[in-house]
């Protein structure tokens, strides 16, 4: 089973695929993971993840999406690189702090009500940019997960903690700061400066790596994590 | 025409089979093994043109490798002390040869040899001998030397066949370096009209514009269109295309507008009329102009001058040039072969082989086209060097591509990973 995924920046990608891979797997589906959107350049690096992922969503339509990623492909055999079973778009659901969020979507997509919980904004955002809806996505092989409140809360869900207290009620400077602990106690660690630490790539691979072993924590304490894991299994055995 | 080619055990191809078409471009991450590939024909032509010395393969522009380098070595395989390489090409003509490449051999040897036209063997050779035309040969065959060039003046070949591994034995692989082209060092010309890195640029100059074609004027009234005229300006205006030179020449020229640093300063050389120029100073020598107009001068040299190889291969086909530029000179060589192929012109490629690292590169290819063929270089996890026909679904028509592909165009593709394998392995 290969999913496509859709979110926020490098980081994410990593945290996303390696953990849901594991999760999957000791559920009995084999899944690999590829990033379906571009890299970016360092310009638009300094935007908003979030609004990257949703201008894909837009540029990239559900009738190209289902032909280009879901169908046919682009090319033939190996070198169809994007050609996957199912999509994911995971956007942090943080972003729908930012000020200039809901004017993002009613500019590129519809207006969203105002008065919303941060996680239905950006489901609802994601709907609209990716010409879902929230019931009939899986239909069509897309899972929509918001994460409460960013995927460095799903890092943290597998640290040594309070087993009962979930996640999203770890205020986010203490998600941050566990975090960063935890990356700068890596081997690899003394290769970045201590500012990007919490954003490096090789850095986030090595620490989801070493905590693949501790991924019940995190479908204990998370439940958008385990929201993405029960649609994502649910599209697998279909 | 070479139109398959098959590899077994050379350098990082394990074991390879791949049909050609006139254009062929490989992409792929550095150390993919690309050159490789285009050192495989380079031994193929080598051994179709005198043998197998190192003067042979440095006249093809193949690597002077070590023998015991040139068979595939990979971790945990066992692998036997010979390569194969297999062309098979126009005319139903196939060659095949095995050599002998181990560590205690100061050179690679032939262990067997076999070429055939329409399944009749025209000369081989193994351990039990040699054979030519039917005939079992006597004496004892260099070892070093194809059986080709021992025998072709001995038995009267099949034309058809002669011609085709003619072609194949001049290719080479052009690879031009600056310091040639300005004329900062001189180097022989073992592949005419031009060395492999540009040596003697200006001779090749001086008889491509000394040789240029007459019109046809046995052409039908009101057609004034000549297809190798056409095909020849078309190259000669290359160089013209970085926008500021306006013509360009092979002559003295004073000390004063000469670099010092040029090896033959005082001798014959190509210069360039700048456009912009006061017109009493307006003549740059190669040493001033421009890099990427000296390289689109030697490709149009590649391309158009009547010495040219037939089939050649320029690696790095980019060096120097521009996006722009880059997808210019890969429209150039493409019509170029068609215009060759489609008129049965005597100048022009009947085959090309590249290698590129522009993305733009592969804007000048229509991937529904089987003359021009784009080939994507990667590794497996073992380290086999894997190349892959880059094509649109089966199935699929050149709309129906469009409309999935968003109109976007396969340089981009290439630069947002949508090709697998294009941009190198990830780490």
């Amino acid at each position: 089973m290969r999913f496509g995924l859709v979110c926020e920046g490098a980081t994410d990608f990593i945290t996303v695929a390696n953990f849901l891979s594991k999760a999957l797997s000791d559920r009995g589906v084999s899944a690999d993971f590829i990033d379906l959107q571009p890299g970016l350049d360092k310009t638009s690096e300094m935007n908003c993840g979030w609004s990257n992922a949703l201008l894909w969503l837009k540029n990239n339509n559900l009738k190209q999406r289902q032909v280009s990623i879901l169908g046919r492909g682009l090319f033939s055999g190996r070198l169809a690189s994007k050609k996957c079973d199912a999509i994911i778009i995971s956007l942090d659901s943080d972003c729908a702090a930012d000020e200039g969020f809901l004017n993002f979507c009613k500019k590129h997509a519809e207006e969203i009500p105002e008065g919303l919980s941060h996680i239905d904004t950006v489901k609802r955002a994601i709907v609209n940019f990716s010409e879902l809806s929230l019931e009939g996505a899986k239909a069509e092989k897309h899972v929509i997960c918001a994460a409460l409140h960013n995927s460095e809360s799903w890092c943290v869900g597998v640290l040594p903690d309070d087993p009962e207290r979930q996640v999203e009620q770890i205020p986010i400077e203490e998600t941050n700061a566990l975090l960063l602990a935890a990356l700068s106690a890596l081997p690899n660690a003394v290769l970045v400066d201590e500012g990007r630490r919490i954003k490096d790539r090789a850095l986030r691979n090595d620490f989801c790596q070493a905590n693949l072993g501790k991924i019940d924590h995190l479908i204990r304490r998370s439940g958008s994590f385990n929201q993405m894991l029960d649609d994502a299994r649910e599209i697998a055995v279909a | 025409m070479i139109t398959e080619i098959e590899i077994e055990r050379f350098k990082s191809i394990r074991a390879l089979k791949l049909e050609l078409g006139r254009v062929n471009i490989f992409i792929g991450g550095n150390g993919s093994g690309k050159s490789n590939f285009l050192e495989a024909i380079g031994i193929i032509s080598a051994a179709l043109s005198r043998g197998l010395s190192d003067s042979d393969f440095r006249r093809k522009g193949v690597r002077i490798t070590p023998p015991a380098l040139m068979k595939s070595a990979f971790k945990y395989q066992d692998l036997p002390r010979t390569f194969t390489l297999k062309a098979k090409a126009s005319c139903d003509v196939q060659y095949t040869c095995t050599l002998s490449s181990s560590e205690i051999d100061t050179a690679l040897s032939f262990s067997h040899e076999n070429f055939q036209q329409s399944g009749e063997k025209l000369f081989a050779r193994s351990t039990n001998g040699a054979t030519a035309m039917g005939s079992r040969l006597k004496r004892g065959m260099d070892k070093y030397r194809g059986i080709w060039d021992q025998t072709r003046s001995i038995f009267d070949y099949p034309e058809e066949a002669s011609e085709e591994i003619e072609k194949i034995s001049k290719y080479a692989i052009y690879s031009p370096q600056t310091e040639f082209l300005r004329g900062r060092r001189v180097g022989s010309v073992d592949t005419p009209p031009i060395g492999l890195h540009g040596e003697g640029l200006p001779s090749a100059v001086r008889t491509f514009l000394h040789d240029l074609p007459v019109p046809n004027r046995t052409r039908k009234k009101g057609d004034r269109s000549d297809p190798e005229v056409t095909l020849v300006n078309r190259a000669a205006h290359l160089p013209f295309a970085p926008g500021w030179a306006s013509s360009f020449q092979v002559g003295k020229l004073s000390e004063l507008t000469t670099s010092s640093d040029m090896e033959l300063a005082n001798e014959d050389m190509v210069y360039f009329v700048d456009s912009f120029m006061h017109a009493k100073r307006n003549k740059l020598s190669v040493y001033d102009s421009s890099e990427g107009t000296l390289f689109l001068l030697f490709a149009a040299m590649l391309i158009a001058h009547k010495q040219s190889p037939k089939i050649f291969a320029m690696d790095n086909v980019d060096s120097a040039l521009n996006p722009r530029l880059t997808r210019l000179l890969l429209d150039e060589i493409i019509y170029s072969t068609e215009a060759k192929s489609k008129y049965s012109l005597n100048r022009g490629p009947e085959q090309v082989f590249l290698t590129s690292h522009n993305p733009t590169s592969l804007d000048a290819f229509d991937i529904f086209d089987d003359a021009t063929r784009i080939f994507v270089v990667s590794r497996s996890e073992d380290g086999e060097t894997m190349i892959e026909r880059l094509q649109p679904p089966s199935g699929m028509s050149p709309s129906e591509w469009h409309e999935v592909s968003q109109g976007r165009r396969l340089s981009e593709m290439w630069i947002d990973g949508e090709i697998e394998g294009a941009l190198g392995n990830d780490i």
